[in-house]
């Protein structure tokens, strides 16, 4: 039951990108068409997973019992950027068709906010390693609803009639104010 | 001086290059702590433009974002300990935010796509620059919701007691439109030019 | 073979630098922060019991604070809305009722959630006994109106004080 409250908690109520604001640049970046967003979507999902299961060990039993929690920042950064890295290269060799896919988007993902601000709920929350997990599905998921649904409004955008100056992003921050709002309306789902 | 300047409005990081997106929108409720975002983004800027121009030589090109990702993590941490040790109020207020400065996209962007490219003084020339624009943002941000949705500045009240607060300019929701609406009026004045 | 001995060796002599120069700020600050800490919540059991002379204590690991002879106050801490809530809470010496409330941190949403932070909702607790119950408008005895449009929070606050409440009074009361 817990589970299925935090994965709720992270995807929908407090979504990631409506409520925290966490990835917005790829957010506004990839949300014009949604092919572009469910790929994006999906290697967010993956890598939310890969940080959450390498930062949460290096956390736990590496910089607590060594009393050096004042290096967590530059830990998870490293730790992340350098997993994706990796990740970049296994799937390069073993899996091409999954490659062509979601790499391009996989250096883009390590400067994405979401994920070092996921590792930081994570553990300021005191998540144990399993129910990180499911936040981190959580959270990517989120990111992956917001985008869609974005994407989706924006190609009808591109018929609409819109004052010159708020095309693009003008436009699509305010939309994105107004989806904010309807997803406020979640939060009577919790408890 | 010309490094310097265009950060200040025409290259405005938020509104011309929509970089560091997170921090804008989610710690502007109020300017204090709008400012307070600003001044360290601008620390950090400053620190990791700085150090990456001098190190740029010696970073091996297949690390180079990872190796300032580093530098930069080092002076954000910086700045949460200092903020922590004098400042405790902002920095709970400011929370997970301050280390989110890490992942923001201005300071690695302008390390890849300035400082590593730049000498020592156009490094920094560029890093007050953007830094200052993005604070002054920020500051127009923060001050518009604290204005409208609580009707203070910097908790000061300033508007009559008849006028009505609209919450939803503190709330997320807020946050996108007034963004959107300066987004769009900067591009207004830039086209006019 | 050597691209990759530099490669390796630059990331080191680089983490390593900004590993020594943190733990260096670091050892130079943590006291500062510790104190800054204390002194916040000393200050906060002091707007509870103002003029009282305040001495920290422990009893089985749990911290706590004796204001006097007009009673304790003690740090209690859960889950909000978004992220964790903390706060003061005072009581007379015979656990009867609660003196007052002071909340050191929230991060839920400004103008909804945390406004749990402020007076106007936190002195309905004051001279009043736990377990509260929030709910729209508070009619019955041990009712709690919650702020408006911060349903969860307002509940997440009265369940930390009922918890620690009750956990308290265990350890404390003769």
């Amino acid at each position: 039951m817990n589970y299925v409250l935090i994965f709720i908690g992270a995807a929908i109520v407090n979504n990631f990108v409506l409520s925290y604001f966490l990835g917005i640049c790829p957010f506004l970046g990839v949300s014009t068409d949604l092919k572009k967003a469910m790929g994006m979507g999906l290697a967010v999902i993956f890598v939310m997973m890969i940080a959450a299961a390498t930062t949460w060990p290096v956390y736990h039993k590496i910089l607590v019992p060594y009393k050096v929690q004042y290096l967590e920042y530059v830990a998870f950064i490293l730790v992340i950027a350098s997993s994706v890295q990796f990740v970049e290269m296994f799937l390069r060799k073993y899996v091409p068709p999954l490659y062509s896919g979601l790499g391009i988007y996989l250096p883009l993902i390590t400067t994405n906010c979401a994920i070092l601000g996921m590792t930081l709920f994570m553990v300021i929350r005191d998540y144990s390693f399993l129910e990180g997990l499911v936040f981190a599905f959580g959270a990517g998921s989120g990111f992956l609803l917001a985008l869609f649904i974005m994407a989706g409004i924006r190609e009808r955008l591109n018929a609409a009639d819109i004052p010159k100056p708020f095309n693009g992003a003008g436009i699509a921050l305010i939309i994105a104010g107004c989806l904010a709002l309807v997803f406020m309306g979640f939060s009577g789902m919790m408890r | 001086m010309k490094n310097f300047a265009k950060g200040l409005f025409k290259q405005n990081p938020i509104l011309y290059f929509l970089l560091g997106m997170c921090p804008t929108l989610a710690v502007t409720t109020n300017a204090a702590n709008a400012l307070t975002m600003g001044l360290s983004v601008i620390f950090v800027l400053f620190f990791s433009n700085a150090i990456v121009s001098i190190i740029r030589k010696a970073v091996p090109e297949q690390v180079r974002i990872a190796s300032f990702i580093v530098v930069i993590a080092t002076f954000v941490t910086i700045v949460d300990i200092f903020l922590r040790a004098n400042f405790p109020h902002l920095s709970k207020s400011l929370g997970p935010f301050i280390p989110l400065i890490v992942v923001n996209c201005i300071i690695l962007g302008r390390a890849e796509a300035f400082a590593s490219k730049h000498g020592l003084w156009a490094s920094i020339l560029d890093a007050l620059g953007m830094g200052v624009g993005f604070t002054l943002t920020l500051l127009a941000m923060g001050s518009i919701r604290e204005i409208f949705g609580m009707g203070t500045i910097f908790g000061v009240p300033v508007l009559p007691g008849w006028f009505p607060k609209f919450l939803v300019m503190i709330l997320p929701a807020g946050a996108f439109i007034t963004l959107g609406v300066l987004v769009g009026i900067h591009r207004s004045v830039l086209d006019k030019k | 073979m050597k691209k990759f001995l530099r490669i390796v060796f630059f990331l080191i002599l680089i983490s390593w630098v900004s590993g020594f120069l943190l733990s260096l700020v670091w050892h130079n600050s943590v006291d500062k922060i510790r104190r800054a800490e204390k002194k916040a919540k000393i200050e906060a059991v002091q707007r509870i019991f103002p003029g009282c002379d305040i001495k920290e204590e422990k009893v089985k690991g749990v911290e706590y604070f004796v204001a006097g002879s007009n009673g304790y106050a003690f740090e209690a801490k859960g889950m909000g809305f978004q992220d964790e809530i903390s706060m003061v809470i005072g009581v007379p010496k015979n656990f009867d009722k609660i003196a007052g409330i002071v909340v050191l941190k929230t991060l839920d949403t400004p103008g909804l959630g945390a406004e749990v932070a402020k007076e106007k909702f936190l002195r309905q607790f004051k001279s009043r006994r736990p377990p509260f119950t929030a709910v729209k408008s508070a009619v019955k005895k041990n009712e709690i109106s919650a702020v408006t449009g911060a349903t969860i929070s307002s509940k997440a606050v009265c369940k930390i004080i009922n918890g620690k409440f009750a956990q308290m009074k265990r350890l404390l009361k003769k």
